[in-house]
C-alpha cells in the first residue's frame, strides 16, 4: 500500500440557494489515488469540478458521498481533517491574493508553526531554510507580499506549503497566473522538490503541456466526473476519449506548420462527430 | 418582478412586529404609571391605581401587549394620555405637514445632488475639487442651524419668504409651497450633499470599468456612455443612498420644524416626551417606522427594476 | 491588482496629507480646549456680565458674549466635553456591538447572517431622532442613556459594514491557506481577517462621530440636551436662533465649532479613503498630445506606428515602438506582462487610461494622422474604421442593458440608419458569429449568457460597421481552450471574408502561430523584433525571443510513470 492519497467515489454536492433552489451535484464520483512522490495531473475546463476535487482533499468543502483517505486514516470530518492539516497543504493559483497583505513573509510562513506548537526561535530558523529551499534570499523574510513579482510570491506560497512538512501539497492552477518563462522555474521548482522531499501532488490545471510537463498520471476531467486516466504519456500522445482528443487538439502549439495540420486534423474531428 | 414584490413585502410584515414589539417593551418598562401621569402629583394613589384599572394598565404586561397589538393590527393604537383622543388620529393630521417638508426635501436632495455629482465626475478636475469642497461642507452644516441663517436672510432680511407658519396644499398651493420652501431647503442640504457624493464616486467607479472604454472603442458618442451606460449602472448604490437619507431627513425635519414654528410631527412628539405620552410617542415610532421601511421598499424595488443581474433573486 | 498595505505606512500617508494634517489639527485643538477648560477657559461659563449681553467680539469677550452677557468661547469650551464624550460612548458602545456581530454574520454566513442582517436592517430603519426623543421621554435626560442609545442604533451600521467587508475577505485565497494551515476560526478572525477590514471600518468611525455630533447637537437644540444653564453647542445654538433678529452675530461661534468639528471628522474619513488603495479615483480627462511631425509614414501600410513613446506620471512604459500592418493582415504583438504590448494597442485607439500620454512619435491609419486629428474626428473613426475586441468577455458588456441594445446603438450612431434595420443586422451578426439562437441571445442580459457566447457578440459588435482594422488584446485568453479555438477559427473566417487588419494582443505563442501573418515581439515598453511568423519560429534572431519559445512545454517529454518501489 504505497498511496499516500485515496479518494474513492468522491461525490460533492452545493447547496440549495434560497429557499426553493435544488442541490447541484458538481462531482459525480470520482476516485484516485497518489503514491509518494508522485504527480497526479487533473486537467479539464472551467466548471468541470477539478478545482472541487482540490477543495475536498484540503477540507475547505464538505463530500456529500464517498471517501478520503490520508496515510492510511480516512477523513470523514472536517474537525479530523484540521488535526491532519501537517499532511495535505496548499498552492493556490492567484499569487496576489494568496498571501496576506498585511503579513510580513517571516510571519506568514511562522504562523503554521507556531499553531503547531513551534518555538521561536526554531520556527525563525525553519523559515530561513524555506526561504532558501525556494530559492529566495534571506532578508525577504522582512518584506510585505506586496513588494514581490507573481513568480516570487509563488514561491513564498510554496515555502508556506512545505512548511509543516506534508506529504500531499495540492497545486491549484499553480502557474497560470504567470507569465511563460516564469511558469517553467516554478515547475522545474516544484518538480526537484518533489525529487529531494518525496512529496505526492495533486496538480490541478486547465493547461495540458503543464499537467503533462510536470505530471506522472494524468486524469481528464469533464462535467464532474473524469473520462480518461492514464499516464501522461498515454493521455497527451494517444488519447483514448474523444473529448480528451479534442482538448489536445484545441490547445494551439507554437509551430506554425504543425498547427496548421492540427487544427485541420480538429476540423475534421469536428465534422465526422458534432459535440 | 410581481414575485419578487410579493417576497419583500412578506419580510416587510415581521420587520414591523419587530420594531412594535421593542418600541412597546422599551416604553412601558419604565417606573411611573400612565395613570400618575395623567393626574399629575396631586392625586392620591388610590385615585392613580383607580385610573390604572380604568384604562387597563394594572393588568400583566403580556396581556396589555397583546391587547395593543390586537389594535394595532386593526389600526388602533390606544389613546394619547395628553390629547384623549385617538393616538394615530393626532399623528395623521400632522404627518401630511412634516411629510411636505420631507419629501421636498428629498426630491431637492435627488435631484439637485445627482446634477452635481454629474457635473463633478466629468467637468474637469478644477470643479470636481469646488464641487467636492462645497458639499464637505454642506455635509458640516446642521439642518436646525442653516434654518435659522436662511430665516436671517430670507425672511428677516430680504423678506421673500414667510419666516414661520405653514399653509396647508389645500388651502393655497403657491402659499403651501411658499412655507415648505425655506425648511425643505434647511433639511434637504446634507441630503443632497451626500447624494452628490454617492452619485460623483459610483460614476468615477463606472466610469473606470472595461465596458466603458470597449463602448468608446465602437463610437458610441459621450454623452451617450456617461448619462446612458455609467449612470444606469451607478443608479443602485445612488437609490440604496437616497432610502438612507430619507431617515435622517425625515429625523432633521422634525427638529428643523421648530425654527420655523411648523406644526408637525415635531412639536406633537415633543409635547409628548415632555408630558410622558408614552402611547402616543409610541404610535409615531410604530408609524414613523412603518413609513421609512415604506420607503425602503420603493427603494429597493426601484433597485431591481434598474438593475436586471438583482432581477433574478 | 491587489496594493493593500500594512497599517504603519497607511497612518503616515493620512497624517502626512494636507487634508489629514488640517484636520486631525483642529480635532485636537478642540478636544484639548474641551477637556482642559476649567483652566484654559477664560471666563465662569455661567456668569453673567449683563451690561455686556449681546457683546461682540473684543478682548474681553473673544467670541463674543450672549443674552444673558456669558461668554461665548467658555461655553463653547465648557459644552464642548459634554459633546465630544457623548460622541465617543456613542462610537465605543457602535463598535463594540457592531464590529464583532458583523464580523460574525460575514465569516459564518448562512442562518446567523441571516438573522443578525435582518436585526441591522430593522433597526437602520428607525427613525434615530423620535427614538432619542422617546429615550429621554422614558430615562429622562440622562446623557449617557441617549448616547448609549444612539451607540446601538449606529451599531447597525458598523454590522453591515463589518459583514459585508468580513465576507469579502472570508473568500480570499491567504483565508483558505491559513485554514489548510489548521488555524482556528477565531485566530483566523483576528489575525487574518481584521487587520485586512479596519481601514473602512475606520472610515466609518469618523462618519460615526460626526454624525453623533450632529444629533447630540440637535437634542440640545430642542432642549434637552444638558439641564440648562449648564453649556451645550446645541442649547447655544438654540439659544442664537431665539434672538437671531436681535443679534445675528450670535450664531456664528458656536455654529462654527460645530461645522468645523464635523467638517474635520467627515475630512479625516476623506483623508483615511484617500490613503486607502481603494480610494475613488479623482476626475481626470483622457488626454492626447497632438505631435507627430517628422514621423514617418507608408501610404501603402493601412496603419503606421513610429517611435512611439507613451508616459504616465513618472513613468515611461513605452519607448521607440515602430510597427506597421498592412490591409488584410495579421500582426500578432507578443510580450510577457508588463511588456506595454497592450498600451500600445490602446494609444493606436486613443483610448490610454487617463493620466497616459503620448509624449512622441506618431500614429498614421489610413493616411490619416491620428494624434493630429481633434477628439471628434477620432471618436468617428472608432467603430467605424477601427474596432477593438477586449480580453475579459463578462465585464466588456454593459451589465445594465441587453444584449441586443448593445448591438444597436453603434450601428444606429456610426452607419444613421433606422433602429429596425439595425435591428435585422445585428440578428444577421450575431447568426454569423456562431450564436444558434440569435434572438434568444439578442434579448438576454450579459449575465444570461456564457463568457464564449459574450465573447462572440463583442466580435460580432466590433465588426458591425465593416472596420479596416481589428484590434484584439488577448481575445481568447479568459476562455477555455475548446472555446478558445472556436473563436480563433471565427476571427480567422471574417479577417478573410472581410480583408480586415488585425493587430493581435497575445502572450501565446501558440496563439501566434495559429493566426499571424508577422509577429512583434515586446519586452520592457520595447520592441525586441519583428518578422513573418515562419522566419520567427524557425530563427528568432534576438535572444529574449528565443527564451520565450525555448520556455514553452510544449513538445518536451513528459515524466515517466513513477516505478513503485
Amino acid at each position: 500500500m504505497s498511496e499516500v492519497l485515496k479518494v474513492s467515489d468522491l461525490r460533492v454536492g452545493f447547496g440549495r440557494r434560497g429557499l426553493f433552489g435544488k442541490a447541484v451535484e458538481v462531482l459525480h464520483g470520482v476516485s484516485f489515488g497518489i503514491a509518494a512522490g508522485e504527480t497526479f495531473g487533473l486537467v479539464g475546463e472551467s466548471g468541470s469540478g477539478k478545482t472541487t476535487i482540490g477543495r475536498a482533499v484540503l477540507g475547505l468543502v464538505a463530500p456529500s458521498a464517498g471517501t478520503i483517505v490520508l496515510n492510511g486514516v480516512p477523513i470523514d470530518d472536517l474537525r479530523r481533517r484540521r488535526r491532519l492539516a501537517r499532511e495535505v497543504q496548499v498552492v493556490f493559483q492567484d499569487p496576489y491574493t494568496s498571501l496576506n497583505p498585511a503579513m510580513t513573509i517571516e510571519d506568514i510562513l511562522s504562523e503554521p508553526l507556531r499553531v503547531h506548537g513551534m518555538e521561536r526561535g526554531a520556527a525563525a530558523r525553519r523559515v530561513a531554510d524555506l526561504l532558501d529551499r525556494v530559492a529566495l534570499p534571506a532578508d525577504a523574510g522582512r518584506r510585505y507580499p506586496r513588494e514581490f513579482s507573481g513568480g516570487q510570491r509563488q514561491r513564498i506560497a510554496i515555502a508556506r506549503a512545505l512548511s509543516l512538512e506534508p506529504r500531499v501539497i495540492v497545486c491549484d492552477e499553480p502557474v497560470s497566473a504567470l507569465d511563460l518563462s516564469t511558469q517553467a522555474r516554478i515547475l522545474d521548482l516544484l518538480i526537484e522538490i518533489q525529487d529531494t522531499l518525496g512529496i505526492a501532488y495533486l496538480f490541478i490545471s486547465h493547461d495540458l503541456a503543464v499537467v503533462r510537463h510536470i505530471s506522472h498520471r494524468v486524469a481528464v476531467i469533464n462535467k464532474g466526473a473524469f473520462v480518461e486516466t492514464g499516464t501522461a504519456a498515454q493521455v497527451t500522445e494517444d488519447p483514448a476519449h474523444p473529448y480528451t482528443r479534442r482538448l489536445l487538439l484545441a490547445a494551439p502549439v507554437p509551430d506554425p506548420a504543425r498547427q496548421r495540420e492540427r487544427r485541420a486534423e480538429r476540423h475534421r474531428l469536428a465534422d465526422a462527430a458534432p459535440a | 418582478m410581481l414575485t419578487i414584490i410579493g417576497k419583500r413585502i412578506l419580510v416587510v410584515v415581521p420587520m414591523l412586529w419587530a420594531i412594535a414589539t421593542i418600541a412597546f417593551y422599551l416604553v412601558n418598562l419604565i417606573p411611573g404609571s400612565p395613570g400618575r401621569t395623567i393626574l399629575g402629583d396631586a392625586a392620591s394613589q388610590q385615585q392613580v391605581d383607580a385610573l390604572n384599572h380604568q384604562l387597563g394598565y394594572d393588568r400583566p404586561l403580556l396581556v396589555q401587549y397583546g391587547d395593543w397589538l390586537a389594535g394595532a393590527v386593526r389600526g388602533d393604537f390606544g389613546d394619547s394620555l395628553q390629547s384623549g383622543r385617538s393616538a394615530v388620529g393626532d399623528v395623521t393630521a400632522r404627518l401630511p405637514i412634516t411629510l411636505s417638508v420631507a419629501i421636498a426635501a428629498t426630491v431637492i436632495s435627488v435631484v439637485v445632488g445627482v446634477l452635481v455629482g454629474v457635473a463633478a465626475a466629468n467637468g474637469g478636475r478644477w470643479l470636481d475639487r469646488s464641487l467636492q469642497a462645497a458639499s464637505s461642507v454642506a455635509m458640516a452644516v446642521p439642518s436646525f442651524w442653516l434654518g435659522v441663517l436662511l430665516v436671517f436672510v430670507f425672511a428677516l432680511g430680504l423678506k421673500w419668504l414667510p419666516a414661520v407658519g405653514y399653509v396647508p396644499f389645500t388651502e393655497d398651493p403657491g402659499e403651501w409651497l411658499r412655507s415648505i420652501a425655506l425648511p425643505s431647503v434647511s433639511v434637504a442640504m446634507i441630503g443632497t450633499a451626500t447624494v452628490s457624493r454617492q452619485t460623483r464616486a459610483a460614476l468615477i467607479h463606472e466610469l473606470g470599468q472595461d465596458y466603458i472604454r470597449t463602448l468608446y472603442a465602437t463610437g458610441v458618442p459621450t454623452r451617450s456612455i456617461v448619462l446612458k451606460h455609467a449612470l444606469r449602472n451607478a443608479s443602485t448604490p445612488i437609490a440604496t443612498t437616497v432610502g438612507f437619507q430619507f431617515i435622517g431627513l425625515l429625523g432633521s425635519t422634525v427638529i428643523v420644524e421648530q425654527v420655523f414654528g411648523i406644526n408637525g410631527l415635531g412639536q406633537l412628539v415633543l409635547g409628548a416626551v415632555t408630558s410622558k405620552d408614552l402611547p402616543l410617542l409610541l404610535t409615531v415610532i410604530v408609524l414613523t417606522t412603518g413609513l421609512v421601511i415604506a420607503v425602503n421598499l420603493i427603494v429597493d424595488l426601484l433597485t431591481v427594476w434598474l438593475n436586471p443581474k438583482a432581477r433574478r433573486a | 491588482m491587489n496594493t493593500e498595505s500594512r497599517p504603519r505606512g497607511y497612518l503616515r500617508r493620512v497624517i502626512g496629507s494636507l487634508r489629514g494634517t488640517l484636520s486631525l489639527g483642529w480635532i485636537a485643538l478642540v478636544v484639548i480646549g474641551s477637556f482642559l477648560a476649567p483652566w484654559l477657559a477664560p471666563h465662569d461659563p455661567l456668569e453673567q456680565d449683563i451690561d455686556h449681553a449681546y457683546a461682540m467680539p473684543s478682548g474681553t469677550y473673544w467670541a463674543g458674549t450672549d443674552s444673558l452677557g456669558r461668554d461665548i468661547l467658555s461655553r463653547i469650551m465648557h459644552g464642548g466635553s459634554v459633546s465630544l464624550l457623548g460622541a465617543g460612548e456613542a462610537l465605543l458602545v457602535a463598535v463594540a456591538i457592531g464590529v464583532p456581530l458583523g464580523m460574525l454574520a460575514g465569516y459564518r454566513g448562512g442562518v446567523v447572517d441571516a438573522v443578525l442582517s435582518r436585526i441591522a436592517e430593522v433597526v437602520m430603519s428607525l427613525p434615530v431622532i423620535v427614538i432619542l426623543l422617546a429615550v429621554v421621554a422614558v430615562y429622562g435626560r440622562a446623557f449617557t442613556i441617549t448616547m448609549g442609545a444612539l451607540g446601538v442604533i449606529l451599531s447597525a451600521s458598523f454590522i453591515r459594514l463589518a459583514r459585508a467587508t468580513t465576507e469579502g475577505k472570508r473568500n480570499e485565497l491567504y483565508v483558505d491557506a491559513a485554514r489548510v494551515s489548521g488555524l482556528g476560526h477565531l485566530r483566523i478572525a483576528v489575525r487574518h481577517v481584521l487587520p485586512n477590514i479596519t481601514a473602512p471600518l475606520l472610515i466609518q468611525s469618523t462618519l460615526a462621530l460626526s454624525s453623533a455630533l450632529l444629533i447630540q447637537a440637535g437634542l440640545g437644540f430642542l432642549g434637552l440636551g444638558p439641564e440648562p444653564p449648564a453649556p451645550s453647542w446645541g442649547s447655544g445654538i438654540a439659544d442664537a436662533a431665539k434672538y437671531v433678529n436681535r443679534d445675528g452675530w450670535l450664531m456664528v461661534p458656536t455654529g462654527a465649532v460645530l461645522i468645523l468639528t464635523v467638517l474635520a471628522f467627515n475630512s479625516l474619513g476623506d483623508a483615511l479613503r484617500d490613503a486607502t488603495a481603494h480610494a475613488a479615483p479623482s476626475v481626470e480627462r483622457r488626454r492626447r498630445v497632438t505631435s507627430s511631425g517628422g514621423t514617418r509614414s507608408d501610404p501603402g501600410h493601412l496603419l503606421d506606428v513610429d517611435g512611439l513613446r507613451v508616459e504616465y506620471p513618472g513613468r515611461r512604459i513605452i519607448d521607440e515602438v515602430t510597427l506597421h500592418v498592412e490591409a488584410g493582415e495579421v500582426l500578432a504583438l507578443v510580450g510577457e506582462s508588463g511588456s506595454g504590448k497592450t498600451q500600445t494597442a490602446f494609444s493606436i485607439l486613443g483610448l490610454l487610461a487617463p493620466g497616459g500620454r503620448i509624449t512622441a512619435g506618431g500614429i498614421h491609419f489610413d493616411g490619416s494622422d491620428l494624434l493630429a486629428l481633434p477628439d471628434k474626428k477620432l471618436a468617428a473613426l472608432r467603430g467605424t474604421r477601427m474596432a477593438y475586441i477586449p480580453q475579459e468577455p463578462m465585464s466588456n458588456l454593459d451589465p445594465c442593458f441587453t444584449i441586443g441594445s448593445q448591438m444597436i446603438e453603434p450601428l444606429v450612431v456610426n452607419l444613421r440608419i433606422g433602429r429596425a434595420e439595425a435591428r435585422r443586422r445585428a440578428l444577421a451578426l450575431l447568426a454569423r458569429v456562431g450564436i444558434n439562437e440569435p434572438e434568444r441571445v439578442f434579448r438576454s442580459y450579459p449575465h444570461e449568457i456564457s463568457g464564449g457566447m459574450a465573447q462572440r457578440v463583442l466580435i460580432a459588435r466590433a465588426v458591425s460597421c465593416e472596420p479596416s482594422l481589428l484590434i484584439a488584446d488577448e481575445p481568447t485568453t479568459a476562455l477555455d481552450v475548446t472555446v478558445q479555438a472556436e473563436v480563433l477559427d471565427l476571427l480567422r473566417d471574417l479577417q478573410r471574408e472581410r480583408r480586415m487588419g488585425i493587430i493581435l494582443v497575445t502572450h501565446d505563442f501558440g496563439v501566434v502561430a495559429d493566426i499571424a501573418d508577422r509577429v512583434a515581439v515586446m519586452r520592457n515598453g520595447r520592441l525586441v523584433e519583428e518578422g513573418p511568423v515562419g522566419e520567427i519560429f524557425a530563427s528568432p534572431s534576438h535572444p529574449y525571443t528565443k527564451m520565450l519559445l525555448d520556455s514553452s512545454l510544449e513538445g518536451r517529454e513528459p515524466r515517466k510513470e513513477l516505478r513503485h518501489v
